[in-house]
């Protein structure tokens, strides 16, 4: 059980390409912390160089109270879970799991005794004599879990381990990492490219993108105060809607988006000293889809808080109905690398909204539906440099 | 049975102890740190490898370069170009002789014909939609790539007749055996696709492949046969109409067949690596995603075009590949040319030259043979390593 | 286009009656003719072999009257060439039970030891990082097509003599006479050496596409690069292995120059190859055992060839189709 401390580190590959950025990251012993990112983000490259597979150009790793840049990675104590488990196909699932302490010359019967508690928690004492060829892909992932839990380490490292996994078995084995992880209270550096499996197992979650690191935080922090547009589009989903508006301070301090008015709690504006720089400018608005509901639904809807918008796509979920809109408003210019790839953001006038409804909705395609706009929960963002506006 | 004890004892030896100091460097370079770990243990895994190659392949190929300019049988005489200057400029080598024959040979001028009925045929095709590019001549045409395939056949057959020597002779045996194995494994490849029980057919043509060139050439020698002592006549001279005829020196009781008798020997060569060629070919077909020729179809291809325009163009790295390596194979012919003529009739080549001269004491002729055979292959040796090169880097 | 009829697809009349449209009929009978000219081929392929079996059954005296197809209406076979050839030859051949032996004598070892060399060499060139790697690798592919012309000579000077190298008058001996020349050790020494080209090669290509992600685990288990080769390389490249012992073998098992070259002056250790020669120039003396004899020395490629077909194939596309 240890800290894991990355202090400015930089990976720069031979041909020049600069994977990852002065990366500052304090994982606390026992806690399980997860990266994530879309591909290309660098935080496959920083796990590896957490493992040694990797060398650090600049910066500094420490694990434990070792500085650990030079050591080799079968020193560092740690285990690493790949994403293709990596497993030995001609050794059986016993040897595949023994392999590193035969070769630091456990005893014999220590080593059988080490596997059979690792197979037992991760209920694979069946299929002890089986080799890998002949498992499934839940219990391959399995067998690479095992492997790594045998040896007992400081640090456990994995490498979207359950990417390669169908989805209901992602859900069950997503459960049971967490639940090994709580139990054995290993520190773990968990990397993923999928946010739903950051926000649920990891207790605290590190975005990175295209080299940097974006925010580290609790995932509801994330959730609630991201730090800019990057992390604000990336989780959550649906994605939050970004709408341009020109804000107004004084007395009345409101919004304008489109051909709409929001008022701002007072609140907000006191929370944001921020605001001050941007009276009479435009900034980003981020409402996250939950924030909208149907004015239709919500009987009493306060003037300056409504938008409306024409509805062209309803999905009927059962608990919620999603509905698409187009809303006659700016949308933000901003740049591929301030948001995150996958975002939708149209160019052109007109924005599409995301809404998530109530289930009694009316709202109905090619109609006009009113929207009341959860106020106090407005993102609001610097449209030059994407931070969030504090 | 003595001679495969002692012979299997003496390896087992070797094997241990190179495996055993093997082992052991290993086991002592562990202890070493990472760094020096780093930098000896690679040697440790390479050396054995280096020392083969260098003491068996590369040392010996530079001095055999070497030999080839020096004077005297046994290189004792000082550098002279002598040797490359005799045998190219002597008539028995290359020679262009009877040059002027080819040209009004009446194979020749079929062969030109053709030409000239493929490319009419291919610029029509090409020419269609009005306008017509000027250069265009489509070779994609079926009658056009047919014609001049032909017409390079005849054209071909038209030289052979005429020019003779032993690096012509080598030439040849490229031409042909290279040529007419890649085309008929292409052939077969295809026409096993299209046919039931294929694997069957395809082992048993495969299988001369398994045969050594000297056991090829006997079994052969009852094919090509002529009674006369002590033997009955073989197959073809069964079949052939008219007298009997030794194919292999090219002789019969009307005259010579030269230079057709080498065709026969290269015969033998095609019989046992057309199985390569289609083996090689078929997998590389059977390669290509049977979407691509299903889009055809719906698109209104037929069956020749799908072949021409889509499986074809597909697998023509692999067809290169097997052109070079039958060209490589046949530069080096020595085993079946030994085994048959044994040189005579006019059916000598290169690597059989090397022996000779090498027979007789001369090492320096041998030696310039040898680095013939070198230069004839350099062209195919640089294709190979540019087409390997991506591969290596990492 | 209603799909629910009962009636099959060739327009109403069932498969071989005699109302099948007549096109129907022709393109059925037309898709077996690829078929048809491909076994055609197969037997024409198969004839000088089959020719060759039965003549090697046949008496003395039914070889000289006729050919080998005649048996068929004058059976007669025998077994005496088999043991004539084996046992006792005339003339100044080796019995072939003889060559037989000196065959697998030079063929083991030829194969044995490349691939050991090898498996290290193609290990190192596709997982180790040393200086040079990149130049020595092509070098080695560039040696794969360099005939084996250019090494006979100087090889056999160094069986003979050993190295000299003389340098401003005095002269160093860099490899010490071993008197290796005519010996069965020179000619798979020599096979060896023009065998590692294509064995690192093969071997290099099956290595290098091991995934990655296990020698990292590896790695990260605590094994260094021998323990990796030990126990991890070699064990998976079994495959790879079998294909090329199996091409390498009948490569030196049907090998002529070499053993020639090497072996002139001993025809005790001398194999199939060149006694089979032997017996074809020495035309006359036991000609009628010609058949037999060569039959004798393709006997093992064939058991191997039709037993492990498949790992020769495999051997051979490794070697020559991308990927």
């Amino acid at each position: 059980m240890a800290q894991v401390t990355l202090e400015n580190v930089n990976k720069v590959y031979d041909n020049g390409y600069h994977a990852v950025h002065d990366l500052d990251l304090d994982i606390q012993d026992g806690e399980f912390l997860v990266l994530v990112g879309p591909s290309g983000c660098g935080k496959s490259t920083a796990l590896r160089m957490v493992a040694g597979l990797e060398s650090i150009t600049s910066g500094k790793l420490t694990i434990g109270e070792r500085v650990v840049n030079d050591v080799h990675p079968k020193d560092r104590d740690i285990a690493f879970v790949f994403q293709n488990y990596a497993l030995y196909p001609h050794m059986t699932v016993r040897q595949n799991i023994g392999f590193a302490l035969k070769l630091r010359k456990t005893p014999k019967a220590e080593i059988e005794q080490r596997v059979g508690e690792a197979a037992k928690l991760l209920e694979l004492t069946e299929f002890l004599d089986e080799k890998p060829g002949q498992l499934s892909g839940g219990q391959r992932q399995r067998v690479a879990m095992g492997r790594a839990i045998v040896r007992r380490p400081q640090v456990f490292l994995m490498d979207e381990p359950l990417s390669n996994l169908d989805a209901k078995l992602r859900v069950q084995m997503r459960a049971e990492i967490s639940r090994l992880q709580h139990d054995l209270g290993v520190t773990t550096l968990y990397v993923t490219h999928d946010q739903i499996e950051a926000m649920t197992m990891g207790h605290r979650v590190a975005v990175m993108s295209r080299g940097y690191l974006q925010q580290v935080d609790t995932p509801q922090n994330l959730y609630d105060r991201p730090n800019n547009l990057y992390v604000a589009t990336f989780i959550g989903s649906p994605q939050m809607n970004l709408i341009m508006g020109q804000l107004h301070l004084g007395a009345t301090p409101h919004l304008v988006v489109g051909k709409h008015r929001l008022d701002l709690p007072a609140a907000l504006v006191a929370s944001r000293p921020g605001l001050a720089d941007f009276d009479d400018k435009k900034v980003v608005v981020g409402i996250r889809p939950e924030s909208l509901e149907d004015a239709g639904v919500e009987t009493g809807a306060p003037e300056g808080r409504t938008i409306e918008a024409v509805i062209e796509l309803r999905e009927g979920l059962g608990s919620e109905v999603v509905a698409h809109a187009r809303f006659d408003g700016e949308a933000p210019q901003v740049e591929a690398a301030q948001r995150d790839p996958d975002a939708t953001l149209t160019g052109e006038q007109g924005v599409e909204l995301v809404a998530r409804l109530d289930p009694r909705t009316s709202v109905a395609i090619d109609q006009m539906a009113r929207f009341i706009v959860d106020v106090d929960n407005l993102h609001l963002f610097d449209p030059a440099t994407s931070l969030a506006i504090r | 049975m003595g001679a495969l004890v002692s012979t299997v004892v003496n390896v087992v030896i070797a094997l241990s102890v190179a495996g055993g100091l093997f082992v052991v460097l290993n086991l002592a370079t562990n202890r070493t740190s990472q760094r020096w770990d780093d930098r000896l243990r690679p040697w440790l895994f390479i050396g054995p490898a280096l020392v083969f190659l260098m003491i068996g392949l590369v040392v010996p190929a530079v001095r055999t370069v070497f030999l080839s300019f020096r004077g005297g049988d046994r290189g004792d005489d000082g550098f002279t170009a002598e040797h490359w200057t005799g045998l190219l400029g002597n008539d028995s080598v290359l020679s262009f002789d009877r040059a002027g024959d080819i040209l009004t040979s009446r194979l020749f001028l079929v062969g030109v014909a053709l030409v000239v009925v493929g490319i009419v045929a291919g610029r029509r095709t090409a020419g269609e939609g009005g306008g017509g590019r000027i250069r265009g001549i489509d070779l994609g045409n079926p009658v056009s790539g047919v014609a001049l395939s032909v017409a390079v056949l005849a054209v071909l057959m038209a030289v052979f007749s005429t020019l003779r020597g032993v690096i012509w002779n080598n030439l040849w045996w490229v031409v042909v055996v290279a040529g007419l194995g890649t085309g008929f494994g292409l052939a077969l490849a295809v026409l096993a696709d299209r046919s039931r029980r294929e694997t069957i057919a395809k082992t048993l043509i495969f299988m001369p492949m398994a045969i050594s060139l000297v056991g090829a050439a006997v079994i052969w020698q009852f094919v090509y046969d002529t009674r006369g002592a002590g033997q009955a006549e073989g197959l073809l001279n069964i079949i052939w109409p008219g007298d009997q005829i030794d194919f292999l020196r090219g002789t019969s009781s009307t005259g010579s067949i030269a230079p057709w008798n080498n065709f026969f020997i290269m015969v033998i060569m095609i019989w046992i690596q057309v199985g390569f060629a289609m083996v090689v070919i078929s997998a590389a077909i059977k390669g290509v995603p049977s979407e691509l020729g299903e889009a055809a179809r719906v698109d209104g291809a037929n069956e020749v075009q799908v072949f021409w325009r889509v499986t074809l163009p597909q697998i023509t790295s692999t067809i290169l590949v097997v052109v070079t390596t039958l060209t490589i194979t046949v530069l080096k012919v020595f085993d079946l040319v030994k085994a048959t003529t044994g040189g005579a009739a006019d059916t000598d080549v290169l690597a059989n030259r090397v022996y000779d001269t090498l027979q007789d004491g001369n090492f320096t002729t041998s030696s310039t043979y040898a680095v013939m055979i070198l230069v004839l292959v350099l062209p195919i040796m640089y294709l190979n390593v540019r087409r390997n090169r991506d591969e290596v880097r990492r | 286009m209603s799909t629910l009829d009962a009636a099959p697809a060739t327009g109403g009349a069932a498969i071989g009656s005699a109302m099948e449209p007549v096109g129907q009929r022709t393109h059925r009978v037309l898709a077996k003719v690829p078929t048809a000219v491909l076994w055609a081929i197969v037997v024409l392929w198969t004839i000088p072999s089959f020719g060759l079996l039965v003549t090697s059954l046949r008496p003395e005296a039914d070889q000289i009257s006729g050919g080998w197809w005649t048996i068929f209406s004058n059976p007669s076979l025998t077994l005496e060439n088999y043991d004539n050839a084996l046992f006792h030859p005339p003339g100044g051949t080796l019995p072939f039970i003889d060559a037989f032996v000196n065959s697998l004598a030079i063929a083991i070892p030829g194969t044995v030891i490349p691939i050991a060399i090898a498996c290290a060499a193609a290990y190192a060139f596709a997982w180790m990082d040393f200086r040079g790697r990149h130049w020595m690798f092509i070098g080695v592919l560039a040696m794969m097509a360099v005939p084996v012309q250019m090494s006979l000579v100087p090889l056999q000077q160094l069986y003979s003599g050993g190295a000299h190298l003389t340098v401003g008058g005095s002269t160093f001996i860099v490899l010490p006479d071993m008197d290796l020349s005519n010996k069965p050790i020179a000619v798979w020494l020599a096979h060896t050496a023009f065998g590692l080209p294509l064995a690192i090669y093969l071997l290099h290509n099956y290595i290098a596409g091991l995934p990655r992600d296990l020698f990292e685990a590896a790695r990260i288990d605590g094994a260094n690069h021998f323990g990796i080769f030990w126990r991890i390389v070699l064990p998976l490249a079994k495959p790879a292995i079998a294909a090329f012992a199996i091409f390498q073998f009948l490569w030196v098992w049907n090998d002529y120059l070499i053993s020639l070259i090497f072996l002139s002056q001993n025809r005790d250790a001398s194999p199939l190859t060149i006694q089979l020669v032997n017996l074809v120039t020495s035309r006359g003396q036991g000609t009628e055992l010609l058949p037999a004899a060569a039959f004798i020395s393709i006997v093992v490629p064939l058991v191997i060839f039709f037993s492990l077909q498949r790992y020769f194939v495999r051997g051979l596309l490794a070697g020559s189709v991308k990927g």
